[in-house]
């Protein structure tokens, strides 16, 4: 029980980094109905920057972090700009395939600039006070990530259902050539997607290091494509459902792993991808989705 | 068959020849370096992985990120095969064993595709950008495949014939099936879905038949590749694999299949000739695809193909008249050929159209015409 | 009998009954409007008829033989084609393509013998296109046969979905406002194209129309919808002057 209860609240930890990556993929998709391949990187550019901020400037963790949330806003708005505002009435295919290409090129640029060699942040979660509750033993970073998270997304919620903007944001997802006939600057709203989403993965990204503290170019990809499996599963487009389906992820994700044979866990990464095939044959709306077929 | 028809194909199946030949007495005479005869199957081998990545993602629609997973698939299995019957080069095996590695991708192709084809949208790109990790994670994960170290003592016997020939019948393939019954079915799914549908067709299968030929082929190119390379490792067949094909489809031509050859051998050949710029190669790969996609995102040729029609358009369709494919003023003899992949439905055809009026059949057919005239 | 008959069928969106108990029926031959505001459910018969969507309750059928289906192809295999109210082509396929699918189902020849091009894949793809330049030239459409479907005009873009949907050889032929967006003197034109489309194939056609010009002009039966219900069915004359229609839909004229 003890054990089992360890690997919960393992499993809450990553599930609130995967909830937090999985909202920027969900809104960007609601909005503008694209799988934003990109937002991957924007999590491996936050770790670089905060990295430097540390090791160059000497600054402390939590500017550092304030300050890479704000380059991340700037570098997702920046993307929005230059290459999907563009694409927006061209065919889906070429959406998505200039989104792969970005990402591709976030790497590759960062791999010719700070070489393919992993580097070792200077701070891992080993550092903070060990927490104990009865027998169960813990970090107290574990603690402080699932608790930035939570307030995160109350703040996102409150932000969505109570300011204008954001109820503006609402609208344009639910019919987005309507809202520009509603006077609503659609433009703007995107481009605050973008931002509200590159600030969740910056933040993402500095929970995420402190844990797995190794950052290289392609960090971002492979918790990227789990959130974004996640915000599937807990219903594409929905943001209660990217908070829900990250949770639900990181903890399966985590108990397969605990609980797996040990002869097996070279492929309990594969379990991940065994709930997206799942997800798609059972319920492919997702957890909180309703299934919608086009109207005709 | 007509007779023009026939002598159309002869004219192909020539020409197809004929490049053969040149580039088999280039490599045989010793003019060019042996380097060069690599780089030329090796072209090969990844002109019908983009030829068949063509074929789901510019035909069906579908966008496909997990190609190289299906080559993977292929290259183990047919490896594996070889490896298993012990006579290093004999080319009967090795055939066996690329047909055998082919279905087999095929099947994995189903196996991912049945849950995502049934949907609308996206999730085919996800479901195998997934799959190609799974792949990697298996082939590292199993003993047979190496366990995480690179397959080694696989026999070297793919050379440039078996290559090219290989990738010829995968381009007939696909281009016959294109413009049969079936591959019109496919072409309307790509163009709208929820008509093709309402028309009659069943879309789920249509797309489990693209999918899936689309994995057999490129499960055929992972078996050449694996007797080209005589190693394997489960990191060639990554991501980034995958997005190379995208890359020579997306350059080539979205829906053009000598558009995919043309740009695999171009982006086969660019490293070699620009080998200081390695690193950066990747780089300027993505910056062309962001501008292709903002600036021509039909790609180089768009759906047009490389073929005597266009050769005969560019020649001021001199010459090659007689050709019974240079119907490029209007004379389209074979209805067959009316499909706009390759470019010739801008075009008026009134004479070609009345001149096939007359030749329809079914006496009643024609009384209703008559009838439907004289009532205008 | 009645060629199609519809039978209590129902359909609800959670709370929302979309289609509450609707029975009517299609006569051989006949041409039957189907009218009412919108939002009263005639798209969603359509829908239903066509598999989009499953029923609650109720049964369809076709020559007595009830139709059971899930998805829409098998709808077309069954005999009843359809048509969109916003046009929905293949656009970068040319026109006579466009047609050729809607024969899809009527073909024999395998993959394989489409791919290497075996004799039935020439005889069958011969007698295809002839088939389909008959179909064109019912609509006018030959000139345009290799022009692509997006670069017809309007008009002649409606003329082919239904030139595409008569391809697939339907019993029933159903329309989704076939007259929208045209102008008086295309609707006219549209009017004696159905009513030829009925009389040469033989078929029965359903419409659904806000035209009432057109309607009340071609249908020998009108079915009124309100609010998922039918209201009233009869002639032309008969709903003309049935009261409730009047009020729920017509309108009393000034």
């Amino acid at each position: 029980m003890t054990y089992f209860m360890m690997q919960f609240l393992n499993g809450l930890q990553i599930g609130s980094i995967y909830a937090l990556i999985a909202l920027g993929y969900t809104m960007v998709y609601g909005i503008i109905k694209l799988i934003n391949f990109a937002h991957g990187e924007i999590i491996m550019t936050a770790a670089y920057f905060i990295y430097f901020f540390m090791t160059k400037w000497q600054l402390s963790f939590l500017l550092s972090t304030v300050l890479a949330t704000l380059l991340s806003v700037v570098i997702g708005v920046l993307i929005e700009r230059i290459a999907y505002r563009r694409l927006r009435n061209a065919s889906r295919l070429s959406a998505l395939i200039t989104a792969i290409a970005i990402s591709l090129f976030l790497q590759t640029l960062y791999m010719i600039l700070f070489t393919p060699d992993p580097r070792a942040f200077p701070m891992t979660a080993t550092r903070f006070p060990v927490l104990k509750l009865g027998k169960i033993i813990f970090s107290s970073w574990t603690l402080i990530t699932i608790v930035t998270a939570v307030i995160v997304m109350i703040l996102l919620q409150l932000f969505v259902s109570r300011h204008k903007a954001g109820k503006a944001m609402l609208v344009v997802s639910e019919d987005l050539k309507g809202s520009y006939l509603m006077g609503i600057k659609v433009n703007r709203i995107v481009a605050m997607t973008f931002a509200i989403g590159s600030a969740l993965a910056g933040i993402a990204a500095a929970l995420y290091i402190v844990s797995y503290p190794q950052i290289t170019p392609y960090m971002g990809s492979l918790p990227g494509i789990k959130a974004f499996i996640a915000a599937v599963l807990g219903g594409i487009g929905l943001i209660p459902g990217a908070m829900l389906g990250g949770f639900l992820l990181g903890l399966v994700e985590t108990m397969t792993k605990a609980y797996m044979p040990s002869q097996l866990t070279q492929l309990s990464e594969g379990v991940v991808f065994i709930i997206l095939i799942l997800v798609l044959l059972l319920k492919p709306a997702g957890l909180l989705g309703k299934s919608e077929s086009e109207k005709v | 068959m007509t007779k023009s028809k026939f002598l159309s194909y002869v004219v192909n199946l020539i020409a197809a020849a004929a490049v053969f030949l040149a580039f088999h007495l280039l490599f045989s005479g010793g003019v060019v370096s042996r380097s060069y005869r690599d780089l030329f199957t090796l072209g090969c081998i990844y002109s019908i992985a983009a030829v068949s990545l063509n074929l789901s993602t510019g035909l069906l629609g579908e966008l496909c990120l997990g190609h190289a997973g299906f080559m993977s698939v292929g290259a183990y299995t047919s490896a594996l095969i070889t490896i298993s019957f012990d006579k290093p080069g004999d080319m009967p095996i090795l055939l066996l064993s690329l047909v055998i590695g082919g279905l087999l991708a095929a099947l994995s192709g189903i196996i991912v595709g049945i849950p995502a084809l049934r949907l609308r949208g996206d999730y085919l790109a996800i479901t195998t950008l997934a799959f190609g990790e799974i792949v990697k994670v298996i082939v590292r994960a199993l003993k047979i495949t190496g366990g995480g170290q690179p397959m080694t003592g696989i026999s070297l016997t793919t050379n440039y014939t078996l290559s090219y020939w290989i990738l010829i019948i995968t381009i007939i393939i696909i281009y016959t099936l294109i413009r049969s019954r079936h591959g019109r079915a496919i072409l309307s799914i790509r163009e709208d879905d929820i008509a093709a549908e309402a028309s009659g067709v069943a879309v789920t299968r249509y797309k489990l038949l693209a999918f899936s030929l689309s994995a057999f082929f490129a499960g055929v190119a992972g078996g050449l590749y694996a007797h080209y390379q005589g190693v394997l490792e489960p990191q060639f067949f990554d991501y980034n694999q995958s997005i190379n094909f995208m890359v020579m489809v997306v350059l080539g031509g979205i829906g053009s299949l000598t558009g995919s050859v043309i740009s695999a051998f171009f982006l086969t050949l660019l490293p070699e000739i620009l080998r200081g710029l390695a690193v950066y190669r990747t780089l300027i790969y993505s910056v062309v695809l962001v501008l292709l996609m903002l600036y021509r995102p039909e790609g180089l040729l768009g759906q047009k193909e490389l073929s005597q029609r266009l050769f005969a358009r560019l020649l001021g369709r001199n010459g090659l008249r007689t050709s019974p494919q240079s119907g490029v003023g209007g004379s389209s003899a074979s209805p067959q050929e009316n499909i706009p992949v390759s470019g010739t439905a801008e075009r008026k055809a009134d004479s070609a159209v009345s001149d096939r009026l007359g030749t329809s059949t079914g006496a009643p057919e024609e009384a209703l015409e008559r009838k439907w005239k004289g009532r205008r | 009998m009645a060629l199609l008959e519809i039978k209590d069928l129902t359909l609800r969106f959670g709370g929302l009954t979309a289609v509450d108990n609707v029975s009517f029926s299609v006569e051989d031959k006949s041409i039957t409007g189907l009218i009412g505001q919108n939002g009263a459910g005639k798209t969603t018969v359509f829908n239903l008829l066509t598999y989009v969507y499953q029923p609650n309750s109720g049964q369809i059928f076709l020559d007595g033989k009830e139709m059971k289906g899930k998805k829409p192809h098998q709808a077309v295999t069954q005999g009843l084609t359809r048509t969109f109210q916003n046009i929905r082509l293949f656009r970068n396929m040319p026109v006579i393509d466009n047609v050729k699918v809607g024969c899809l189902q009527q073909g024999k020849y395998s993959v394989a013998s489409g791919i290497f091009r075996l004799p039935s894949y020439w005889k069958e793809e011969k007698e295809t296109h002839n088939k389909a330049l008959e179909l064109l030239d019912v609509f006018d459409l030959v000139p345009y046969a290799d022009h692509y479907a997006a670069s017809l005009p309007y008009g002649q873009q409606r003329k082919l979905e239904i030139c595409r949907a008569l391809a697939t050889k339907p019993r029933v032929l159903l329309l989704d406002e076939p007259a929208a967006g045209m102008n008086p003197s295309e609707t006219e034109e549209l009017m004696s194209t159905i009513d030829r489309i009925r009389q040469y194939f033989e078929i029965a056609v359903l419409l659904i129309e806000h035209d009432m010009k057109l309607v009340m002009g071609i249908c020998e039966k009108i079915v009124v919808l309100n609010y998922g219900c039918v209201i009233a069915e009869g002639t032309p004359e008969e709903i003309k002057n049935n009261e409730e229609v009047i009020n729920a839909y017509l309108g009393y004229e000034v």
